[in-house]
Order: C-alpha cells, then sequence, then structure tokens
C-alpha cells in the first residue's frame, strides 16, 4: 500500500502538466473548430481530482490510465478482426429466413389433401436408394404436414463436420434432392456459418474468431470501467446513458461511443464467452473446465443388457428399426422435432432425441432397444444440471434460434452496434493523432499532456495487478496470451532498440 | 493436454512450481517496473518479458498442461527471442550499463534451452508425443516417472546424440547457475540506488502507435520525479541474480528429468 501512496503522490506532479491545459481544452486543437468540448472529453480533468481515499486515488492517478492504454490498444489492434467478426454475424442473423427462401424447394412439400405419410422405413429405404455408398448418420422426420423428410449420410469426399442429406417427399417417398450439410445447417447455412467462424481458412481461420471472442470481453469491461467512473459534473445519469446529439468532433463521437457500449455491454459479453465456448484453444479449456465442475452436457446411456449383442443395422433392417424406434418414443411421450440416431457399435441402442432449438427448448432424448421395443434409458431436458441448461440456451441464443425474431433482430443490433463503435473509436485515434496534434497551437505544450491514452503514466501497482490477471487469464485463453504476449514484446523489443540508439 | 508429467513426484513438482512461480512473479515486477519508469537500476523489458513467459512455460511443462499448439508456439517465440538476445550481443556489458540487456548471453542461453526442451521431449520420453495422444517417461532420474510403454508398447529407445545435447544443454544451465551463485554472494545486498534517492522517472517510451510516428522522449520535467517505493526498491541486482539462479537451477532439473 505504500507503494501505491507514494506513486499517487509523485504522480500528481507528473499530470500537472495536465490541469494547466484543461482551461485551454475549449479551444481544443485536433478537434473539429467550434466542437462543443469540455475537459471531461480530452480526459483531463482527472488532475483536479487528486483527493479522496487512497483506492480511489490509485484508481484515478495509476489503475484508469493504464485501463484506457488497455482499451486504446486493443481497440487498435483488435477493432479489425472484430470488425470482420460483426460483419459476418450481421450477415448470419439473416440466414434462417434466407435458408427457407433459398432451399424451400427442398424443405417443403404441397401436403395433398387427406393423404397420410408413407412409413418412415420406406422413405429412408428411397433415400439409401439415392446414396449407397453412404452411411445413415440420423433421421429427421418432417417437422410439419408440409416439411420433408430428411436422411443424413456419412459419404465418402465431404469434408469434414460435413453431410450428405437426402430430402424425402414423406407423401410419395420421392427424393426431392440431396445436399450437402454442415449439421442441420443446409448450404446457404453453412456457408455464413463457415464465414463467421474461420472466414473459409480452416482451423487457421478459427483463430481470427478466437481472437475476435479472446478481446471483445476485455475490450468492453475496460471501456464499461472508464466510461461509467467518468467524472461528469452536470446530468451525469444522461450523460452516461445517451449520446450528445448536437456539436462535432472527437467529444461527440466519444459521447456515442461511450453510451452505445453502455447499452451493448451486456449483450457483447454474452457473445464473447458463447463464443469462447466454440473456439479452438479456449474451448478445450471451457470443455476441461465444464468436464472438472460436471457441468457437461448429459446425455442418455445406450448400452443394452443382452446376453447377445446385436451388431449395428443396415439396409432394410435399419430403415425398418428406425420406424421401430420412433414409434415407441412417441409412444413414451417424446414429441417432435426429434431426430433418430442409429448405433454406432454392437450392442448400443438407438437414440431419439427431440431438437427445438427455441423456446420453451424441447431437448429430451431417450435410448430405444428397437428389438424389445424398450426404453433403456431416458433424460428430460429439465433434468439438466443449470449449467448444461444455460450453455444450451446461450448457443442457442447466440445462433439466434432461442426467441426466433427478435433473437435476430437483438443480435442484428449488437452487430451493427459494435460496427459502429469501432468505426467512431478509429475516428476519434484519427482526430487525435500525433502528427495532427504537432501541427496545433498547442503543439508547444507537454506531449504527455496532448497524448492520447496510451501515453499516460501507469504506475507500478496497475501494471503489475494487470499483468498478473494476464498471465492468469491468458493461460485459459490463449489466444488472447499470445496476442498480448506479441504486443508487449514487439513493444519492448522496439523500445530496447530505440533506447540503445539513443 | 498432455497426459503425461515430465516429473511424476509431487512433492518435486510443487517445489518446481514455486520456483518458477517466484522467478515469475519476481520478473513481472522487474518487467513492471520498468514499464512504469520506476526502475532503481538497468533493464531490459525483452529478457524480463522472456523470464516471465519462461517461468509460465515450465509451470505448464511441470504440470503436463499444454498440447501440440503450445508447443509449436513456444518454439517459435524462444526461437524468436534466442534472436533478440543473439543481436543484443554485441552490445554487452556496455549496453548494461546504458540500462540494456545485463546479461543477453545468458538469456540467450535459456531461451535457447526452452526450444531445446519443448523440441526434444518427444524424443527425450521414448519417441511418444507428449501432445494429445500421451506418452510415457523414457527414464526418471528426478521423480520416478512409470517407465512402462503405453499400451504395453517397449519404449523407444532415445537416439544417443539427443541424451548427449540434454545433458550438455543441463551442464550449460548448471555452469550459469554457478555464475549467478558467485555474482548473487559478490553483489552488495544494497540496491544501486539508494531508497529514498530520487529516481527520474525514465524518459517517455516511443509509443508504437501514433500517427506513424515514433516521438523522442520526452525530457523529464524536474516535478516529474519519483521517490522510489519499496516494491523498486526490493529489485536489487542481488535479488535479480538470486532469481536468475533459480530459473538455472529449475531449468536443469527439468531438462536432466526428461532424461
Amino acid at each position: 500500500m505504500s507503494d501505491i501512496t507514494a506513486s499517487s503522490t509523485t504522480s500528481g506532479t507528473v499530470s500537472s502538466n495536465g490541469s494547466s491545459t484543461s482551461s485551454s481544452t475549449s479551444s481544443s486543437t485536433g478537434l473539429a473548430p467550434g466542437a462543443l468540448i469540455d475537459p471531461d472529453d480530452l480526459g483531463l480533468t482527472e488532475t483536479s481530482l487528486p483527493t479522496g481515499s487512497k483506492v480511489r486515488t490509485w484508481w484515478w492517478r495509476e489503475l484508469r490510465p493504464l485501463l484506457l492504454r488497455v482499451h486504446f490498444y486493443a481497440g487498435l489492434f483488435v477493432g479489425p478482426f472484430l470488425l470482420v467478426s460483426a460483419l459476418t454475424g450481421l450477415l448470419y442473423t439473416t440466414t434462417p429466413q434466407l435458408e427457407q427462401l433459398v432451399h424451400r424447394d427442398q424443405l417443403h412439400v404441397t401436403a395433398p389433401a387427406g393423404a397420410a405419410a408413407l412409413p418412415l422405413s420406406q422413405q429412408i429405404n428411397a433415400a439409401s436408394a439415392v446414396l449407397p455408398e453412404g452411411s445413415i448418420s440420423e433421421i429427421r422426420p418432417p417437422i410439419g404436414p408440409d416439411g420433408t423428410t430428411r436422411v443424413v449420410f456419412n459419404a465418402p469426399g465431404v469434408p469434414d463436420g460435413y453431410f450428405r442429406t437426402v430430402f424425402v417427399d414423406p407423401y410419395t417417398a420421392q427424393v426431392r434432392d440431396t445436399l450437402t450439410t454442415y449439421g442441420q445447417w443446409l448450404p446457404v447455412r453453412a456457408w455464413f456459418d463457415e464465414l463467421h467462424r474461420t472466414l473459409f481458412l480452416g482451423n487457421v481461420g478459427r483463430v481470427y474468431s478466437e481472437l475476435s471472442a479472446s478481446w471483445l470481453w476485455v475490450l468492453t469491461l475496460s471501456g464499461l470501467v472508464i466510461w461509467v467512473a467518468r467524472r461528469r459534473r452536470t446530468r451525469r445519469l444522461r450523460r452516461l446513458l445517451t449520446p450528445r446529439l448536437r456539436g462535432t468532433g472527437r467529444g461527440r463521437l466519444r459521447s456515442w461511443h461511450g453510451a452505445v457500449g453502455v447499452w451493448a455491454a451486456v449483450g457483447f459479453l454474452f457473445l464473447s464467452a458463447t463464443g469462447l465456448t466454440w473456439s479452438q484453444f479456449a474451448g478445450n479449456n471451457v470443455d476441461t473446465l465444464r468436464g472438472a465442475l460436471q457441468w457437461t452436457t448429459p446425455s442418455v446411456h445406450t448400452t443394452i443388457s443382452a446376453s447377445v449383442l446385436p451388431d449395428p443395422p443396415k439396409g432394410a433392417e435399419l430403415a425398418e428399426q428406425a420406424e421401430r424406434a420412433l414409434a415407441v418414443a412417441r409412444a413414451h411421450g417424446l414429441t417432435d422435432p426429434v431426430r433418430i440416431a442409429p448405433p454406432t457399435k454392437p450392442g448400443r441402442a438407438w437414440v431419439v432425441i427431440q431438437v427445438k432449438r427455441s423456446w420453451p427448448e424441447k431437448q429430451d432424448s431417450m435410448a430405444i432397444d428397437p428389438t424389445t421395443g424398450t426404453v433403456v434409458d431416458q433424460l428430460r431436458f429439465a433434468d439438466w444440471p443449470l449449467a448444461a441448461k444455460l450453455a444450451r440456451w446461450g448457443v442457442d441464443a447466440h445462433m439466434g434460434l432461442l426467441f426466433g425474431l427478435p433473437s435476430q433482430i437483438a443480435l442484428a443490433a449488437l452487430a451493427i452496434g459494435l460496427i459502429c463503435m469501432i468505426t467512431w473509436g478509429y475516428r476519434m485515434w484519427w482526430l487525435r493523432r500525433p502528427t495532427r496534434l504537432a501541427e496545433s497551437p498547442r503543439a508547444g505544450e507537454s506531449p504527455r499532456a496532448l497524448a492520447p491514452p496510451g501515453r499516460r503514466w501507469s504506475g507500478l501497482g496497475a501494471i503489475a495487478l494487470l499483468g498478473a490477471v494476464a498471465v492468469g487469464v491468458g493461460l485459459f485463453l490463449p489466444v488472447f496470451g499470445a496476442s498480448l504476449l506479441v504486443f508487449l514484446l514487439i513493444d519492448a523489443i522496439r523500445t530496447e532498440f530505440a533506447s540503445a540508439r539513443a | 493436454m498432455r497426459e503425461t508429467r515430465v516429473i511424476s513426484s509431487v512433492p518435486l513438482s510443487v517445489l518446481l512450481t514455486v520456483i518458477f512461480a517466484a522467478t515469475g512473479g519476481y520478473s513481472l515486477l522487474r518487467w513492471a517496473s520498468l514499464r512504469a519508469g520506476v526502475a532503481g537500476h538497468h533493464g531490459d523489458r525483452v529478457a524480463e518479458l522472456s523470464h516471465l513467459v519462461m517461468s509460465v512455460a515450465m509451470i505448464a511443462m511441470v504440470w503436463a498442461y499444454g498440447g501440440p499448439a503450445g508447443n509449436v508456439a513456444q518454439i517459435v517465440l524462444f526461437t524468436v527471442l534466442a534472436g533478440y538476445f543473439l543481436a543484443r550481443l554485441p552490445v554487452g556489458r556496455r549496453g548494461a550499463r546504458l540500462g540494456g540487456c545485463p546479461a543477453p548471453g545468458f538469456h540467450l542461453l535459456m531461451c535457447a534451452s526452452m526450444v531445446w526442451m519443448v523440441a526434444a521431449m518427444p524424443l527425450l520420453m521414448g519417441g511418444m508425443p507428449t501432445g494429445s495422444a500421451g506418452g510415457h517417461m523414457h527414464g526418471m532420474p528426478m521423480g520416478g516417472a512409470d517407465s512402462a510403454g503405453q499400451d504395453g508398447q517397449p519404449p523407444a529407445p532415445t537416439p544417443a546424440w539427443a541424451v548427449v545435447v540434454t545433458v550438455a544443454v543441463s551442464v550449460a544451465l548448471l555452469a550459469a547457475a554457478g555464475y549467478w551463485l558467485r555474482r548473487a554472494v559478490r553483489t552488495p545486498a544494497r540496491p544501486e540506488v539508494p531508497v529514498g534517492a530520487e529516481v527520474q522517472v525514465d524518459a517517455e517510451v516511443p509509443a508504437l502507435i501514433g500517427g506513424g510516428e515514433v516521438r523522442p522522449a520526452e525530457p523529464p520535467a524536474r516535478s516529474a520525479r519519483r521517490a522510489p517505493s519499496r516494491v523498486p526498491a526490493a529489485l536489487t541486482p542481488r535479488r535479480d541474480a538470486v532469481c536468475h539462479l533459480a530459473m538455472s537451477v529449475g531449468m536443469a532439473a527439468m531438462c536432466l528429468a526428461m532424461l
């Protein structure tokens, strides 16, 4: 604590430059002429607030400049990645409607009046005839009377994670089309999904989205703290939550950047957290953590206790067993929409799982022995651990599925907000670039007083504290840690060589 | 996540963890004091960062935390750092007096050792990868690890040249430890800059980003002088030497444990 006090005391002299300049900020140089600027907008008014508790003083003198520095540099360097994530995410929010529009022929049929759907086994056999080289991965019966049956195949020549899906008319057992799908997503949604996740660069591309997710929460939290703790003499709540509509220049941009950020902060933190669960490196750590805390998504037990273990079915036998498994599941109360997965090993049961991912979610599942028609095991979504439910809801909310159109609109608003904030951030930096300051009437003043947030002093305690936090977080979020380290090393190497030259 | 650890002995692992946590913490404080401009004596930010990362990497190695991608990243990182210290070698003692890296040769050795340890681990540990595929110990001089092969397979023999290089690296690290022990004993306990004396705030760091311009260092104003607080004053050359000593011994122990 003595260290903190000493640094706080001494930094008061450093910022005396700021005090002397704060009165002249209305003629703000590097800003648009006539801009409605007050000292708060230049971040200079902290110089008049050295009093208060040690913690408050320490925060104001040491931690705040460091947070400004982190927010400034992180925004500057990670901004392009976040911009790409926001743009591709914005496009992704349109995919539910786009998918229905582009693939309406595969997804929908005209139900004949009074006609009943043909047996599921007949539809599966029709699909298998089209794709004899494939092995069935799952079957998705139609959700409504105008829907098609999807028979999903593992097939040779299909990229990892992708399948070949045959769409069958349930009333005629005619195959309407065969498409390469990613999970349950049809090609158009799979394309946007791949764009958002990897930019079509495979595992290398996944690093881009992990970088975005790893830094979004840092930028959000640092920006939120800076903005909320900002000194405001008048209309504090209004200036915190609403942007300035009048005026020009950097101060107005900052008011928009800050106010929009406050409103979007929870959404950004949510997107960052859920995005990290999908990521390549941090995602593995999240999985490990969930496993250690027993927060993993539960699944039904599929082992059949029988003296003779049946081999996984094939061909017509598979089709009949699928139909029987579905009938047993429905008889035990499992309602549509469902997917039916065949056993992959000898002695295992079929699994029928509800797949409704909108609120209220249906995720019950049953393991069924089709030879005896018995339910081997069942698991209800209501019985999932809370953490597993939260993970399910989180993933579905991130994808805009949980609340349908309102979810999509909210996600689109967040994406647009992020795009605007990044643009305003870069614009603010441009308005305050050092070359412009050098041309200004204030150029004769202390460079430190004119410096952007990245140039101000931070105390040893603040740097060591954030450094220790960064080490811990960097181990859990490797892309965050690695990118931070690369930045610090480049900065340090440049500094050392510059010192040597000097 | 690696499945096997270099050292199976938990007490020894804990001891090494404590050592590396101490060296990492000390390096963090040294780096922070340099970054904050309150370091009372010379230093090199790159060296402190490399110490910090090295300490964290060694703890990860002790507890088998990481994976193939992490290994590649470490090899690249420490190779780059080795290149930096190699470039700093000609500056030598003159650089140290001017505030540069005090021991580029030593730091070069440490970085090269890290590259070797990470790269040679599969070779030294019976030809089994230490990544997600798992692996096993070829020998256990330091901890008594399980020497049985995975899935009952006999362990692949370690190439003789790899053993020779590892022994050479260990000897070099131990020699470095001896050097730092001597420095620790001979260096006066009091800091170079007495506590309570005025210490100039370091010149403003040229910004990495700033409209494409690196602003020349601003001469610190007379009023911008700081009395060193207890933390930077405690970061003495003697403690630096002890930190280097602990790092050298710890890394040599890990190196030998791989044999």
